[in-house]
């Protein structure tokens, strides 16, 4: 497999502060993936180290296969990236800016530019520091785009923007994936932009991945389960193999959420030690019904949920 | 490199352009004036030094360093140009200084700049004795040139020196910010009160320590600022864009 | 464009099952017509804010189900209503529905009535409008 980003043991400290603690992050070439994590969990860091921005304390990362601490201009060129902050020179004009990088990327399109000031009511003869922060960002992702690189890399592109202007840069993003071997990277905590746009997510947590998967395989393995508290305290040793992310007991009724309840026609719980354990099911994608005869309740969890699941470490509520 | 001066260069060279044509009217007019290249010399020296402030200010936040980083550039040689630029012009200015001393009319020259500078730039040493004693034939240029130069010298070292010693990724703490002011306000109010002194008091005694000193202090500054110049470009070199505290640019140009 | 789709991402249907569904739904009430040419797959993931291999998932199921017909370099297009499925594609597909209903019905403690009212109500909202690709002889068991 292809891989745009890929990072091996990538740490990061700031003197006594940990902020990435050994990263092992692959991304597919062709995938939207989605970079989520709280704040604070390292997300901004990740990318600098991967835009080779700053250089890391121990680990590396290739980015279109290379150092990006080192990357040769010519890889650069094919890396797009729009900033949270704005960082584009104040003093220069926004024409100014964009003749200035239609003359160093030479797969610039000028057909999609030329749309994107238009679209995004661009000024070309307003200076940078006139720009309020949504303008900024505009310009930012018009010269990221119409740059025609590869790789697009954006760092909470959605923060501070509006709903309407959200579903607008949803629909560029979307169009940026049309064409062939295009791999797009944004860190968001906006979720729901996450389910429309991404096929692969990578949840970043104090420093660390906790995910890193196909969307769509995430939500399959990651399921609210709710079943008879007796059959709970039966089989628990097999629910805690699959990775038992929160639970709520109570006398009668387990309420859990699992991390790899994975389907396969038959639903089948992982379990490691003892190798898989199969169980009957009923036909509707709803009811898993165990050996024993025990009904079982299995539900989709919307990715928000999921997302506060795998961040918020094992919790336990035990009532009654 | 060609894209870099670009970015530096074309589309600096708008904001540079009036300090080259302010050296020119300067070298004009005293040309003209048929003023001693005393005058002229340290009027390019406060023009040199404005343009390596700009240079570097423009180029002084992580926010800029982001931007340029990104930029289709080997990054670190990006990020470093700007401070490459600026020791130049330094250097520039330093040998600017030399000359000066060898046209005779050191007022600059101390021996610890001599000294310095000699070894930097790697250029044969002159008779100290010549620079100690001479008297400076403007004083009143003098008296307000030193200060413009002690000006930027300073605010350079209030705008470099606080990021040089704040620790990567960090905003620079009041402490550091105020040793920059004190070791900027020294340049700026040390001389001229030297200079008053000496000359409108007319205390031969003060009056025979007002160059050399004058010198040392602003061969101090020229120093160090280049030695910050020099820090501030390996800091990058080790740290990217954490070489520069997380801040909002200070100046609006 | 007479098609109209709404998707909402946090559902728990999978996002291209949705837009299939969309599709299938204005095939059947007639809301867009056999032979009409479906958005590129560029066009609907742009306009929806969608990654278009999600649209490209939706356009296999609906050629899967013979709804929509792919024709190279041209885009897809709306099924004729002439391109049969096979037998026992068909009654295995309905015969998985039927089950799913009555099984799931059941659980939740509807009576016979109530599922065969409720299937009654649901075909009354399909009914075609003139032209609609379910009116034609195949739905007649």
């Amino acid at each position: 497999m292809n891989l745009a980003i890929e990072t091996r043991s990538l740490t990061r400290h700031y003197g006594a502060t940990v902020a990435l603690d050994g990263l092992d992050w692959q991304v597919p070439v062709g995938s939207a993936c989605a970079f989520l994590g709280p704040n604070g969990a390292g997300k901004s860091t990740a990318l600098r180290l991967v835009m080779g921005f700053t250089p890391p304390t121990r680990g590396d990362s290739r980015v279109l296969g290379e150092d990006p601490w080192e990357m040769s201009a010519k890889t650069r060129a094919r890396v797009g990236y729009v900033a949270e902050q704005p960082i584009l020179p104040p003093w220069m004009k926004v024409g100014a800016l964009l003749a200035f990088h239609r003359s160093l990327y030479p797969r610039w399109d000028a057909a999609l530019e030329r749309e994107l000031v238009d679209l995004l009511e661009l000024a070309p003869g307003k200076r940078v520091s006139e720009l309020s922060k949504g303008q900024h960002r505009r310009v930012m992702l018009t010269l990221a785009l119409a740059q025609g690189g590869d790789l697009l890399i954006l760092d909470e592109p959605g923060s501070g923007l509006d709903v309407a202007a959200r579903r607008q840069l949803l629909s560029l993003l979307a169009d940026f994936l049309g064409k062939e071997g295009r791999t797009l990277v944004f860190s968001t905590h906006i979720v729901t932009d996450v389910e429309r746009i991404a096929n692969h997510v990578s949840i970043l947590d104090r420093g660390r991945l906790v995910a890193n998967d196909e969307l769509d395989d995430l939500h399959e393995n990651v399921k609210s389960v709710t079943l008879p508290r007796a059959s709970f305290d039966r089989a628990r040793a097999r629910w805690e193999d699959a990775g038992i992310l929160e639970r709520k007991l109570d006398a009668h009724v387990a309420e859990l959420v699992v991390r790899r309840f994975a389907s396969h026609g038959q639903y089948v719980l992982r379990d490691l030690s003892e190798g898989p354990v199969t169980v009957e099911h009923g036909p509707h994608e709803d009811v898993w019904m165990g050996t024993g005869g025990e009904a079982a309740q299995v539900r989709h969890m919307a990715l928000e949920d999921i997302f506060l699941a795998l961040t918020s470490g094992e919790r336990e509520e035990a009532v009654a | 490199m060609i894209a870099l001066l670009n970015l530096f260069g074309r589309h600096q060279v708008k904001a540079c352009l009036p300090y080259l044509v302010l050296i020119w009217i300067v070298s004009f007019v005293g040309w003209w004036k048929q003023a001693s290249w005393d005058l002229i010399l340290c009027l390019a020296l406060v023009v040199l030094g404005l343009a390596s402030c700009h240079v570097l200010q423009r180029a002084s936040s992580r926010q800029r360093m982001e931007y340029v980083a990104q930029l289709p550039f080997t990054s670190r040689r990006a990020m470093l140009a700007p401070y490459s630029v600026a020791t130049l012009l330094l250097l520039g200015a330093g040998a600017l200084l030399h000359l000066h001393e060898s046209t005779g009319a050191a007022y600059w020259e101390g021996i610890a700049l001599h000294r310095v500078l000699s070894s930097v730039m790697r250029i044969g040493e002159l008779d100290p004795s010549v620079a100690w004693h001479a008297r400076p034939p403007y004083p009143l240029v003098h008296f307000l040139g030193f200060p413009v130069a002690a000006f930027w010298f300073g605010t350079l070292l209030v705008e470099s020196l606080p990021r040089l010693l704040a620790a990567p990724g960090t905003v620079p703490g009041v402490g550091v910010r105020i040793l920059g002011y004190a070791v900027a306000g020294l340049g700026l109010v040390v001389p001229p009160w030297l200079f008053v002194a000496g000359v409108l008091e007319s205390d031969p005694a003060l009056a025979a320590h007002v160059t050399p000193t004058l010198a040392g202090v602003g061969g101090v500054l020229l120093v160090l600022s280049l030695a910050i110049a020099r820090g501030l470009r390996a800091r990058i070199a080790a740290n990217g864009v954490d070489g520069f505290p997380v801040e909002e640019d200070t100046w609006q140009s | 464009m007479t098609l109209h789709i709404r998707i909402r991402p946090n559902s728990g249907l999978p996002l291209y099952r949705q837009i299939a569904n969309e599709v299938k739904a204005a095939w059947l009430r007639g809301y867009v017509r056999p032979g009409e040419r479906l958005p590129s797959v560029r066009e609907l993931a742009a306009e929806l804010g969608l990654n278009p291999t999600t649209v490209v998932k939706a356009y296999d199921q609906l050629d899967r189900e013979r709804i929509v017909v792919r024709r190279q370099g041209q885009g897809a297009f709306v099924a004729g209503g002439d391109e049969p499925l096979l037998p026992e594609e068909r009654d295995a597909r309905i015969g998985e529905l039927a089950q799913e209903l009555a099984l799931e019905g059941r659980r939740l403690g509807f009576s016979e009535k109530d599922i065969t009212d409720l299937v009654r109500r649901k075909l009354l909202e399909l009914r075609p409008e003139e032209g609609g690709a379910a009116n034609d002889k195949r739905s007649t068991p």
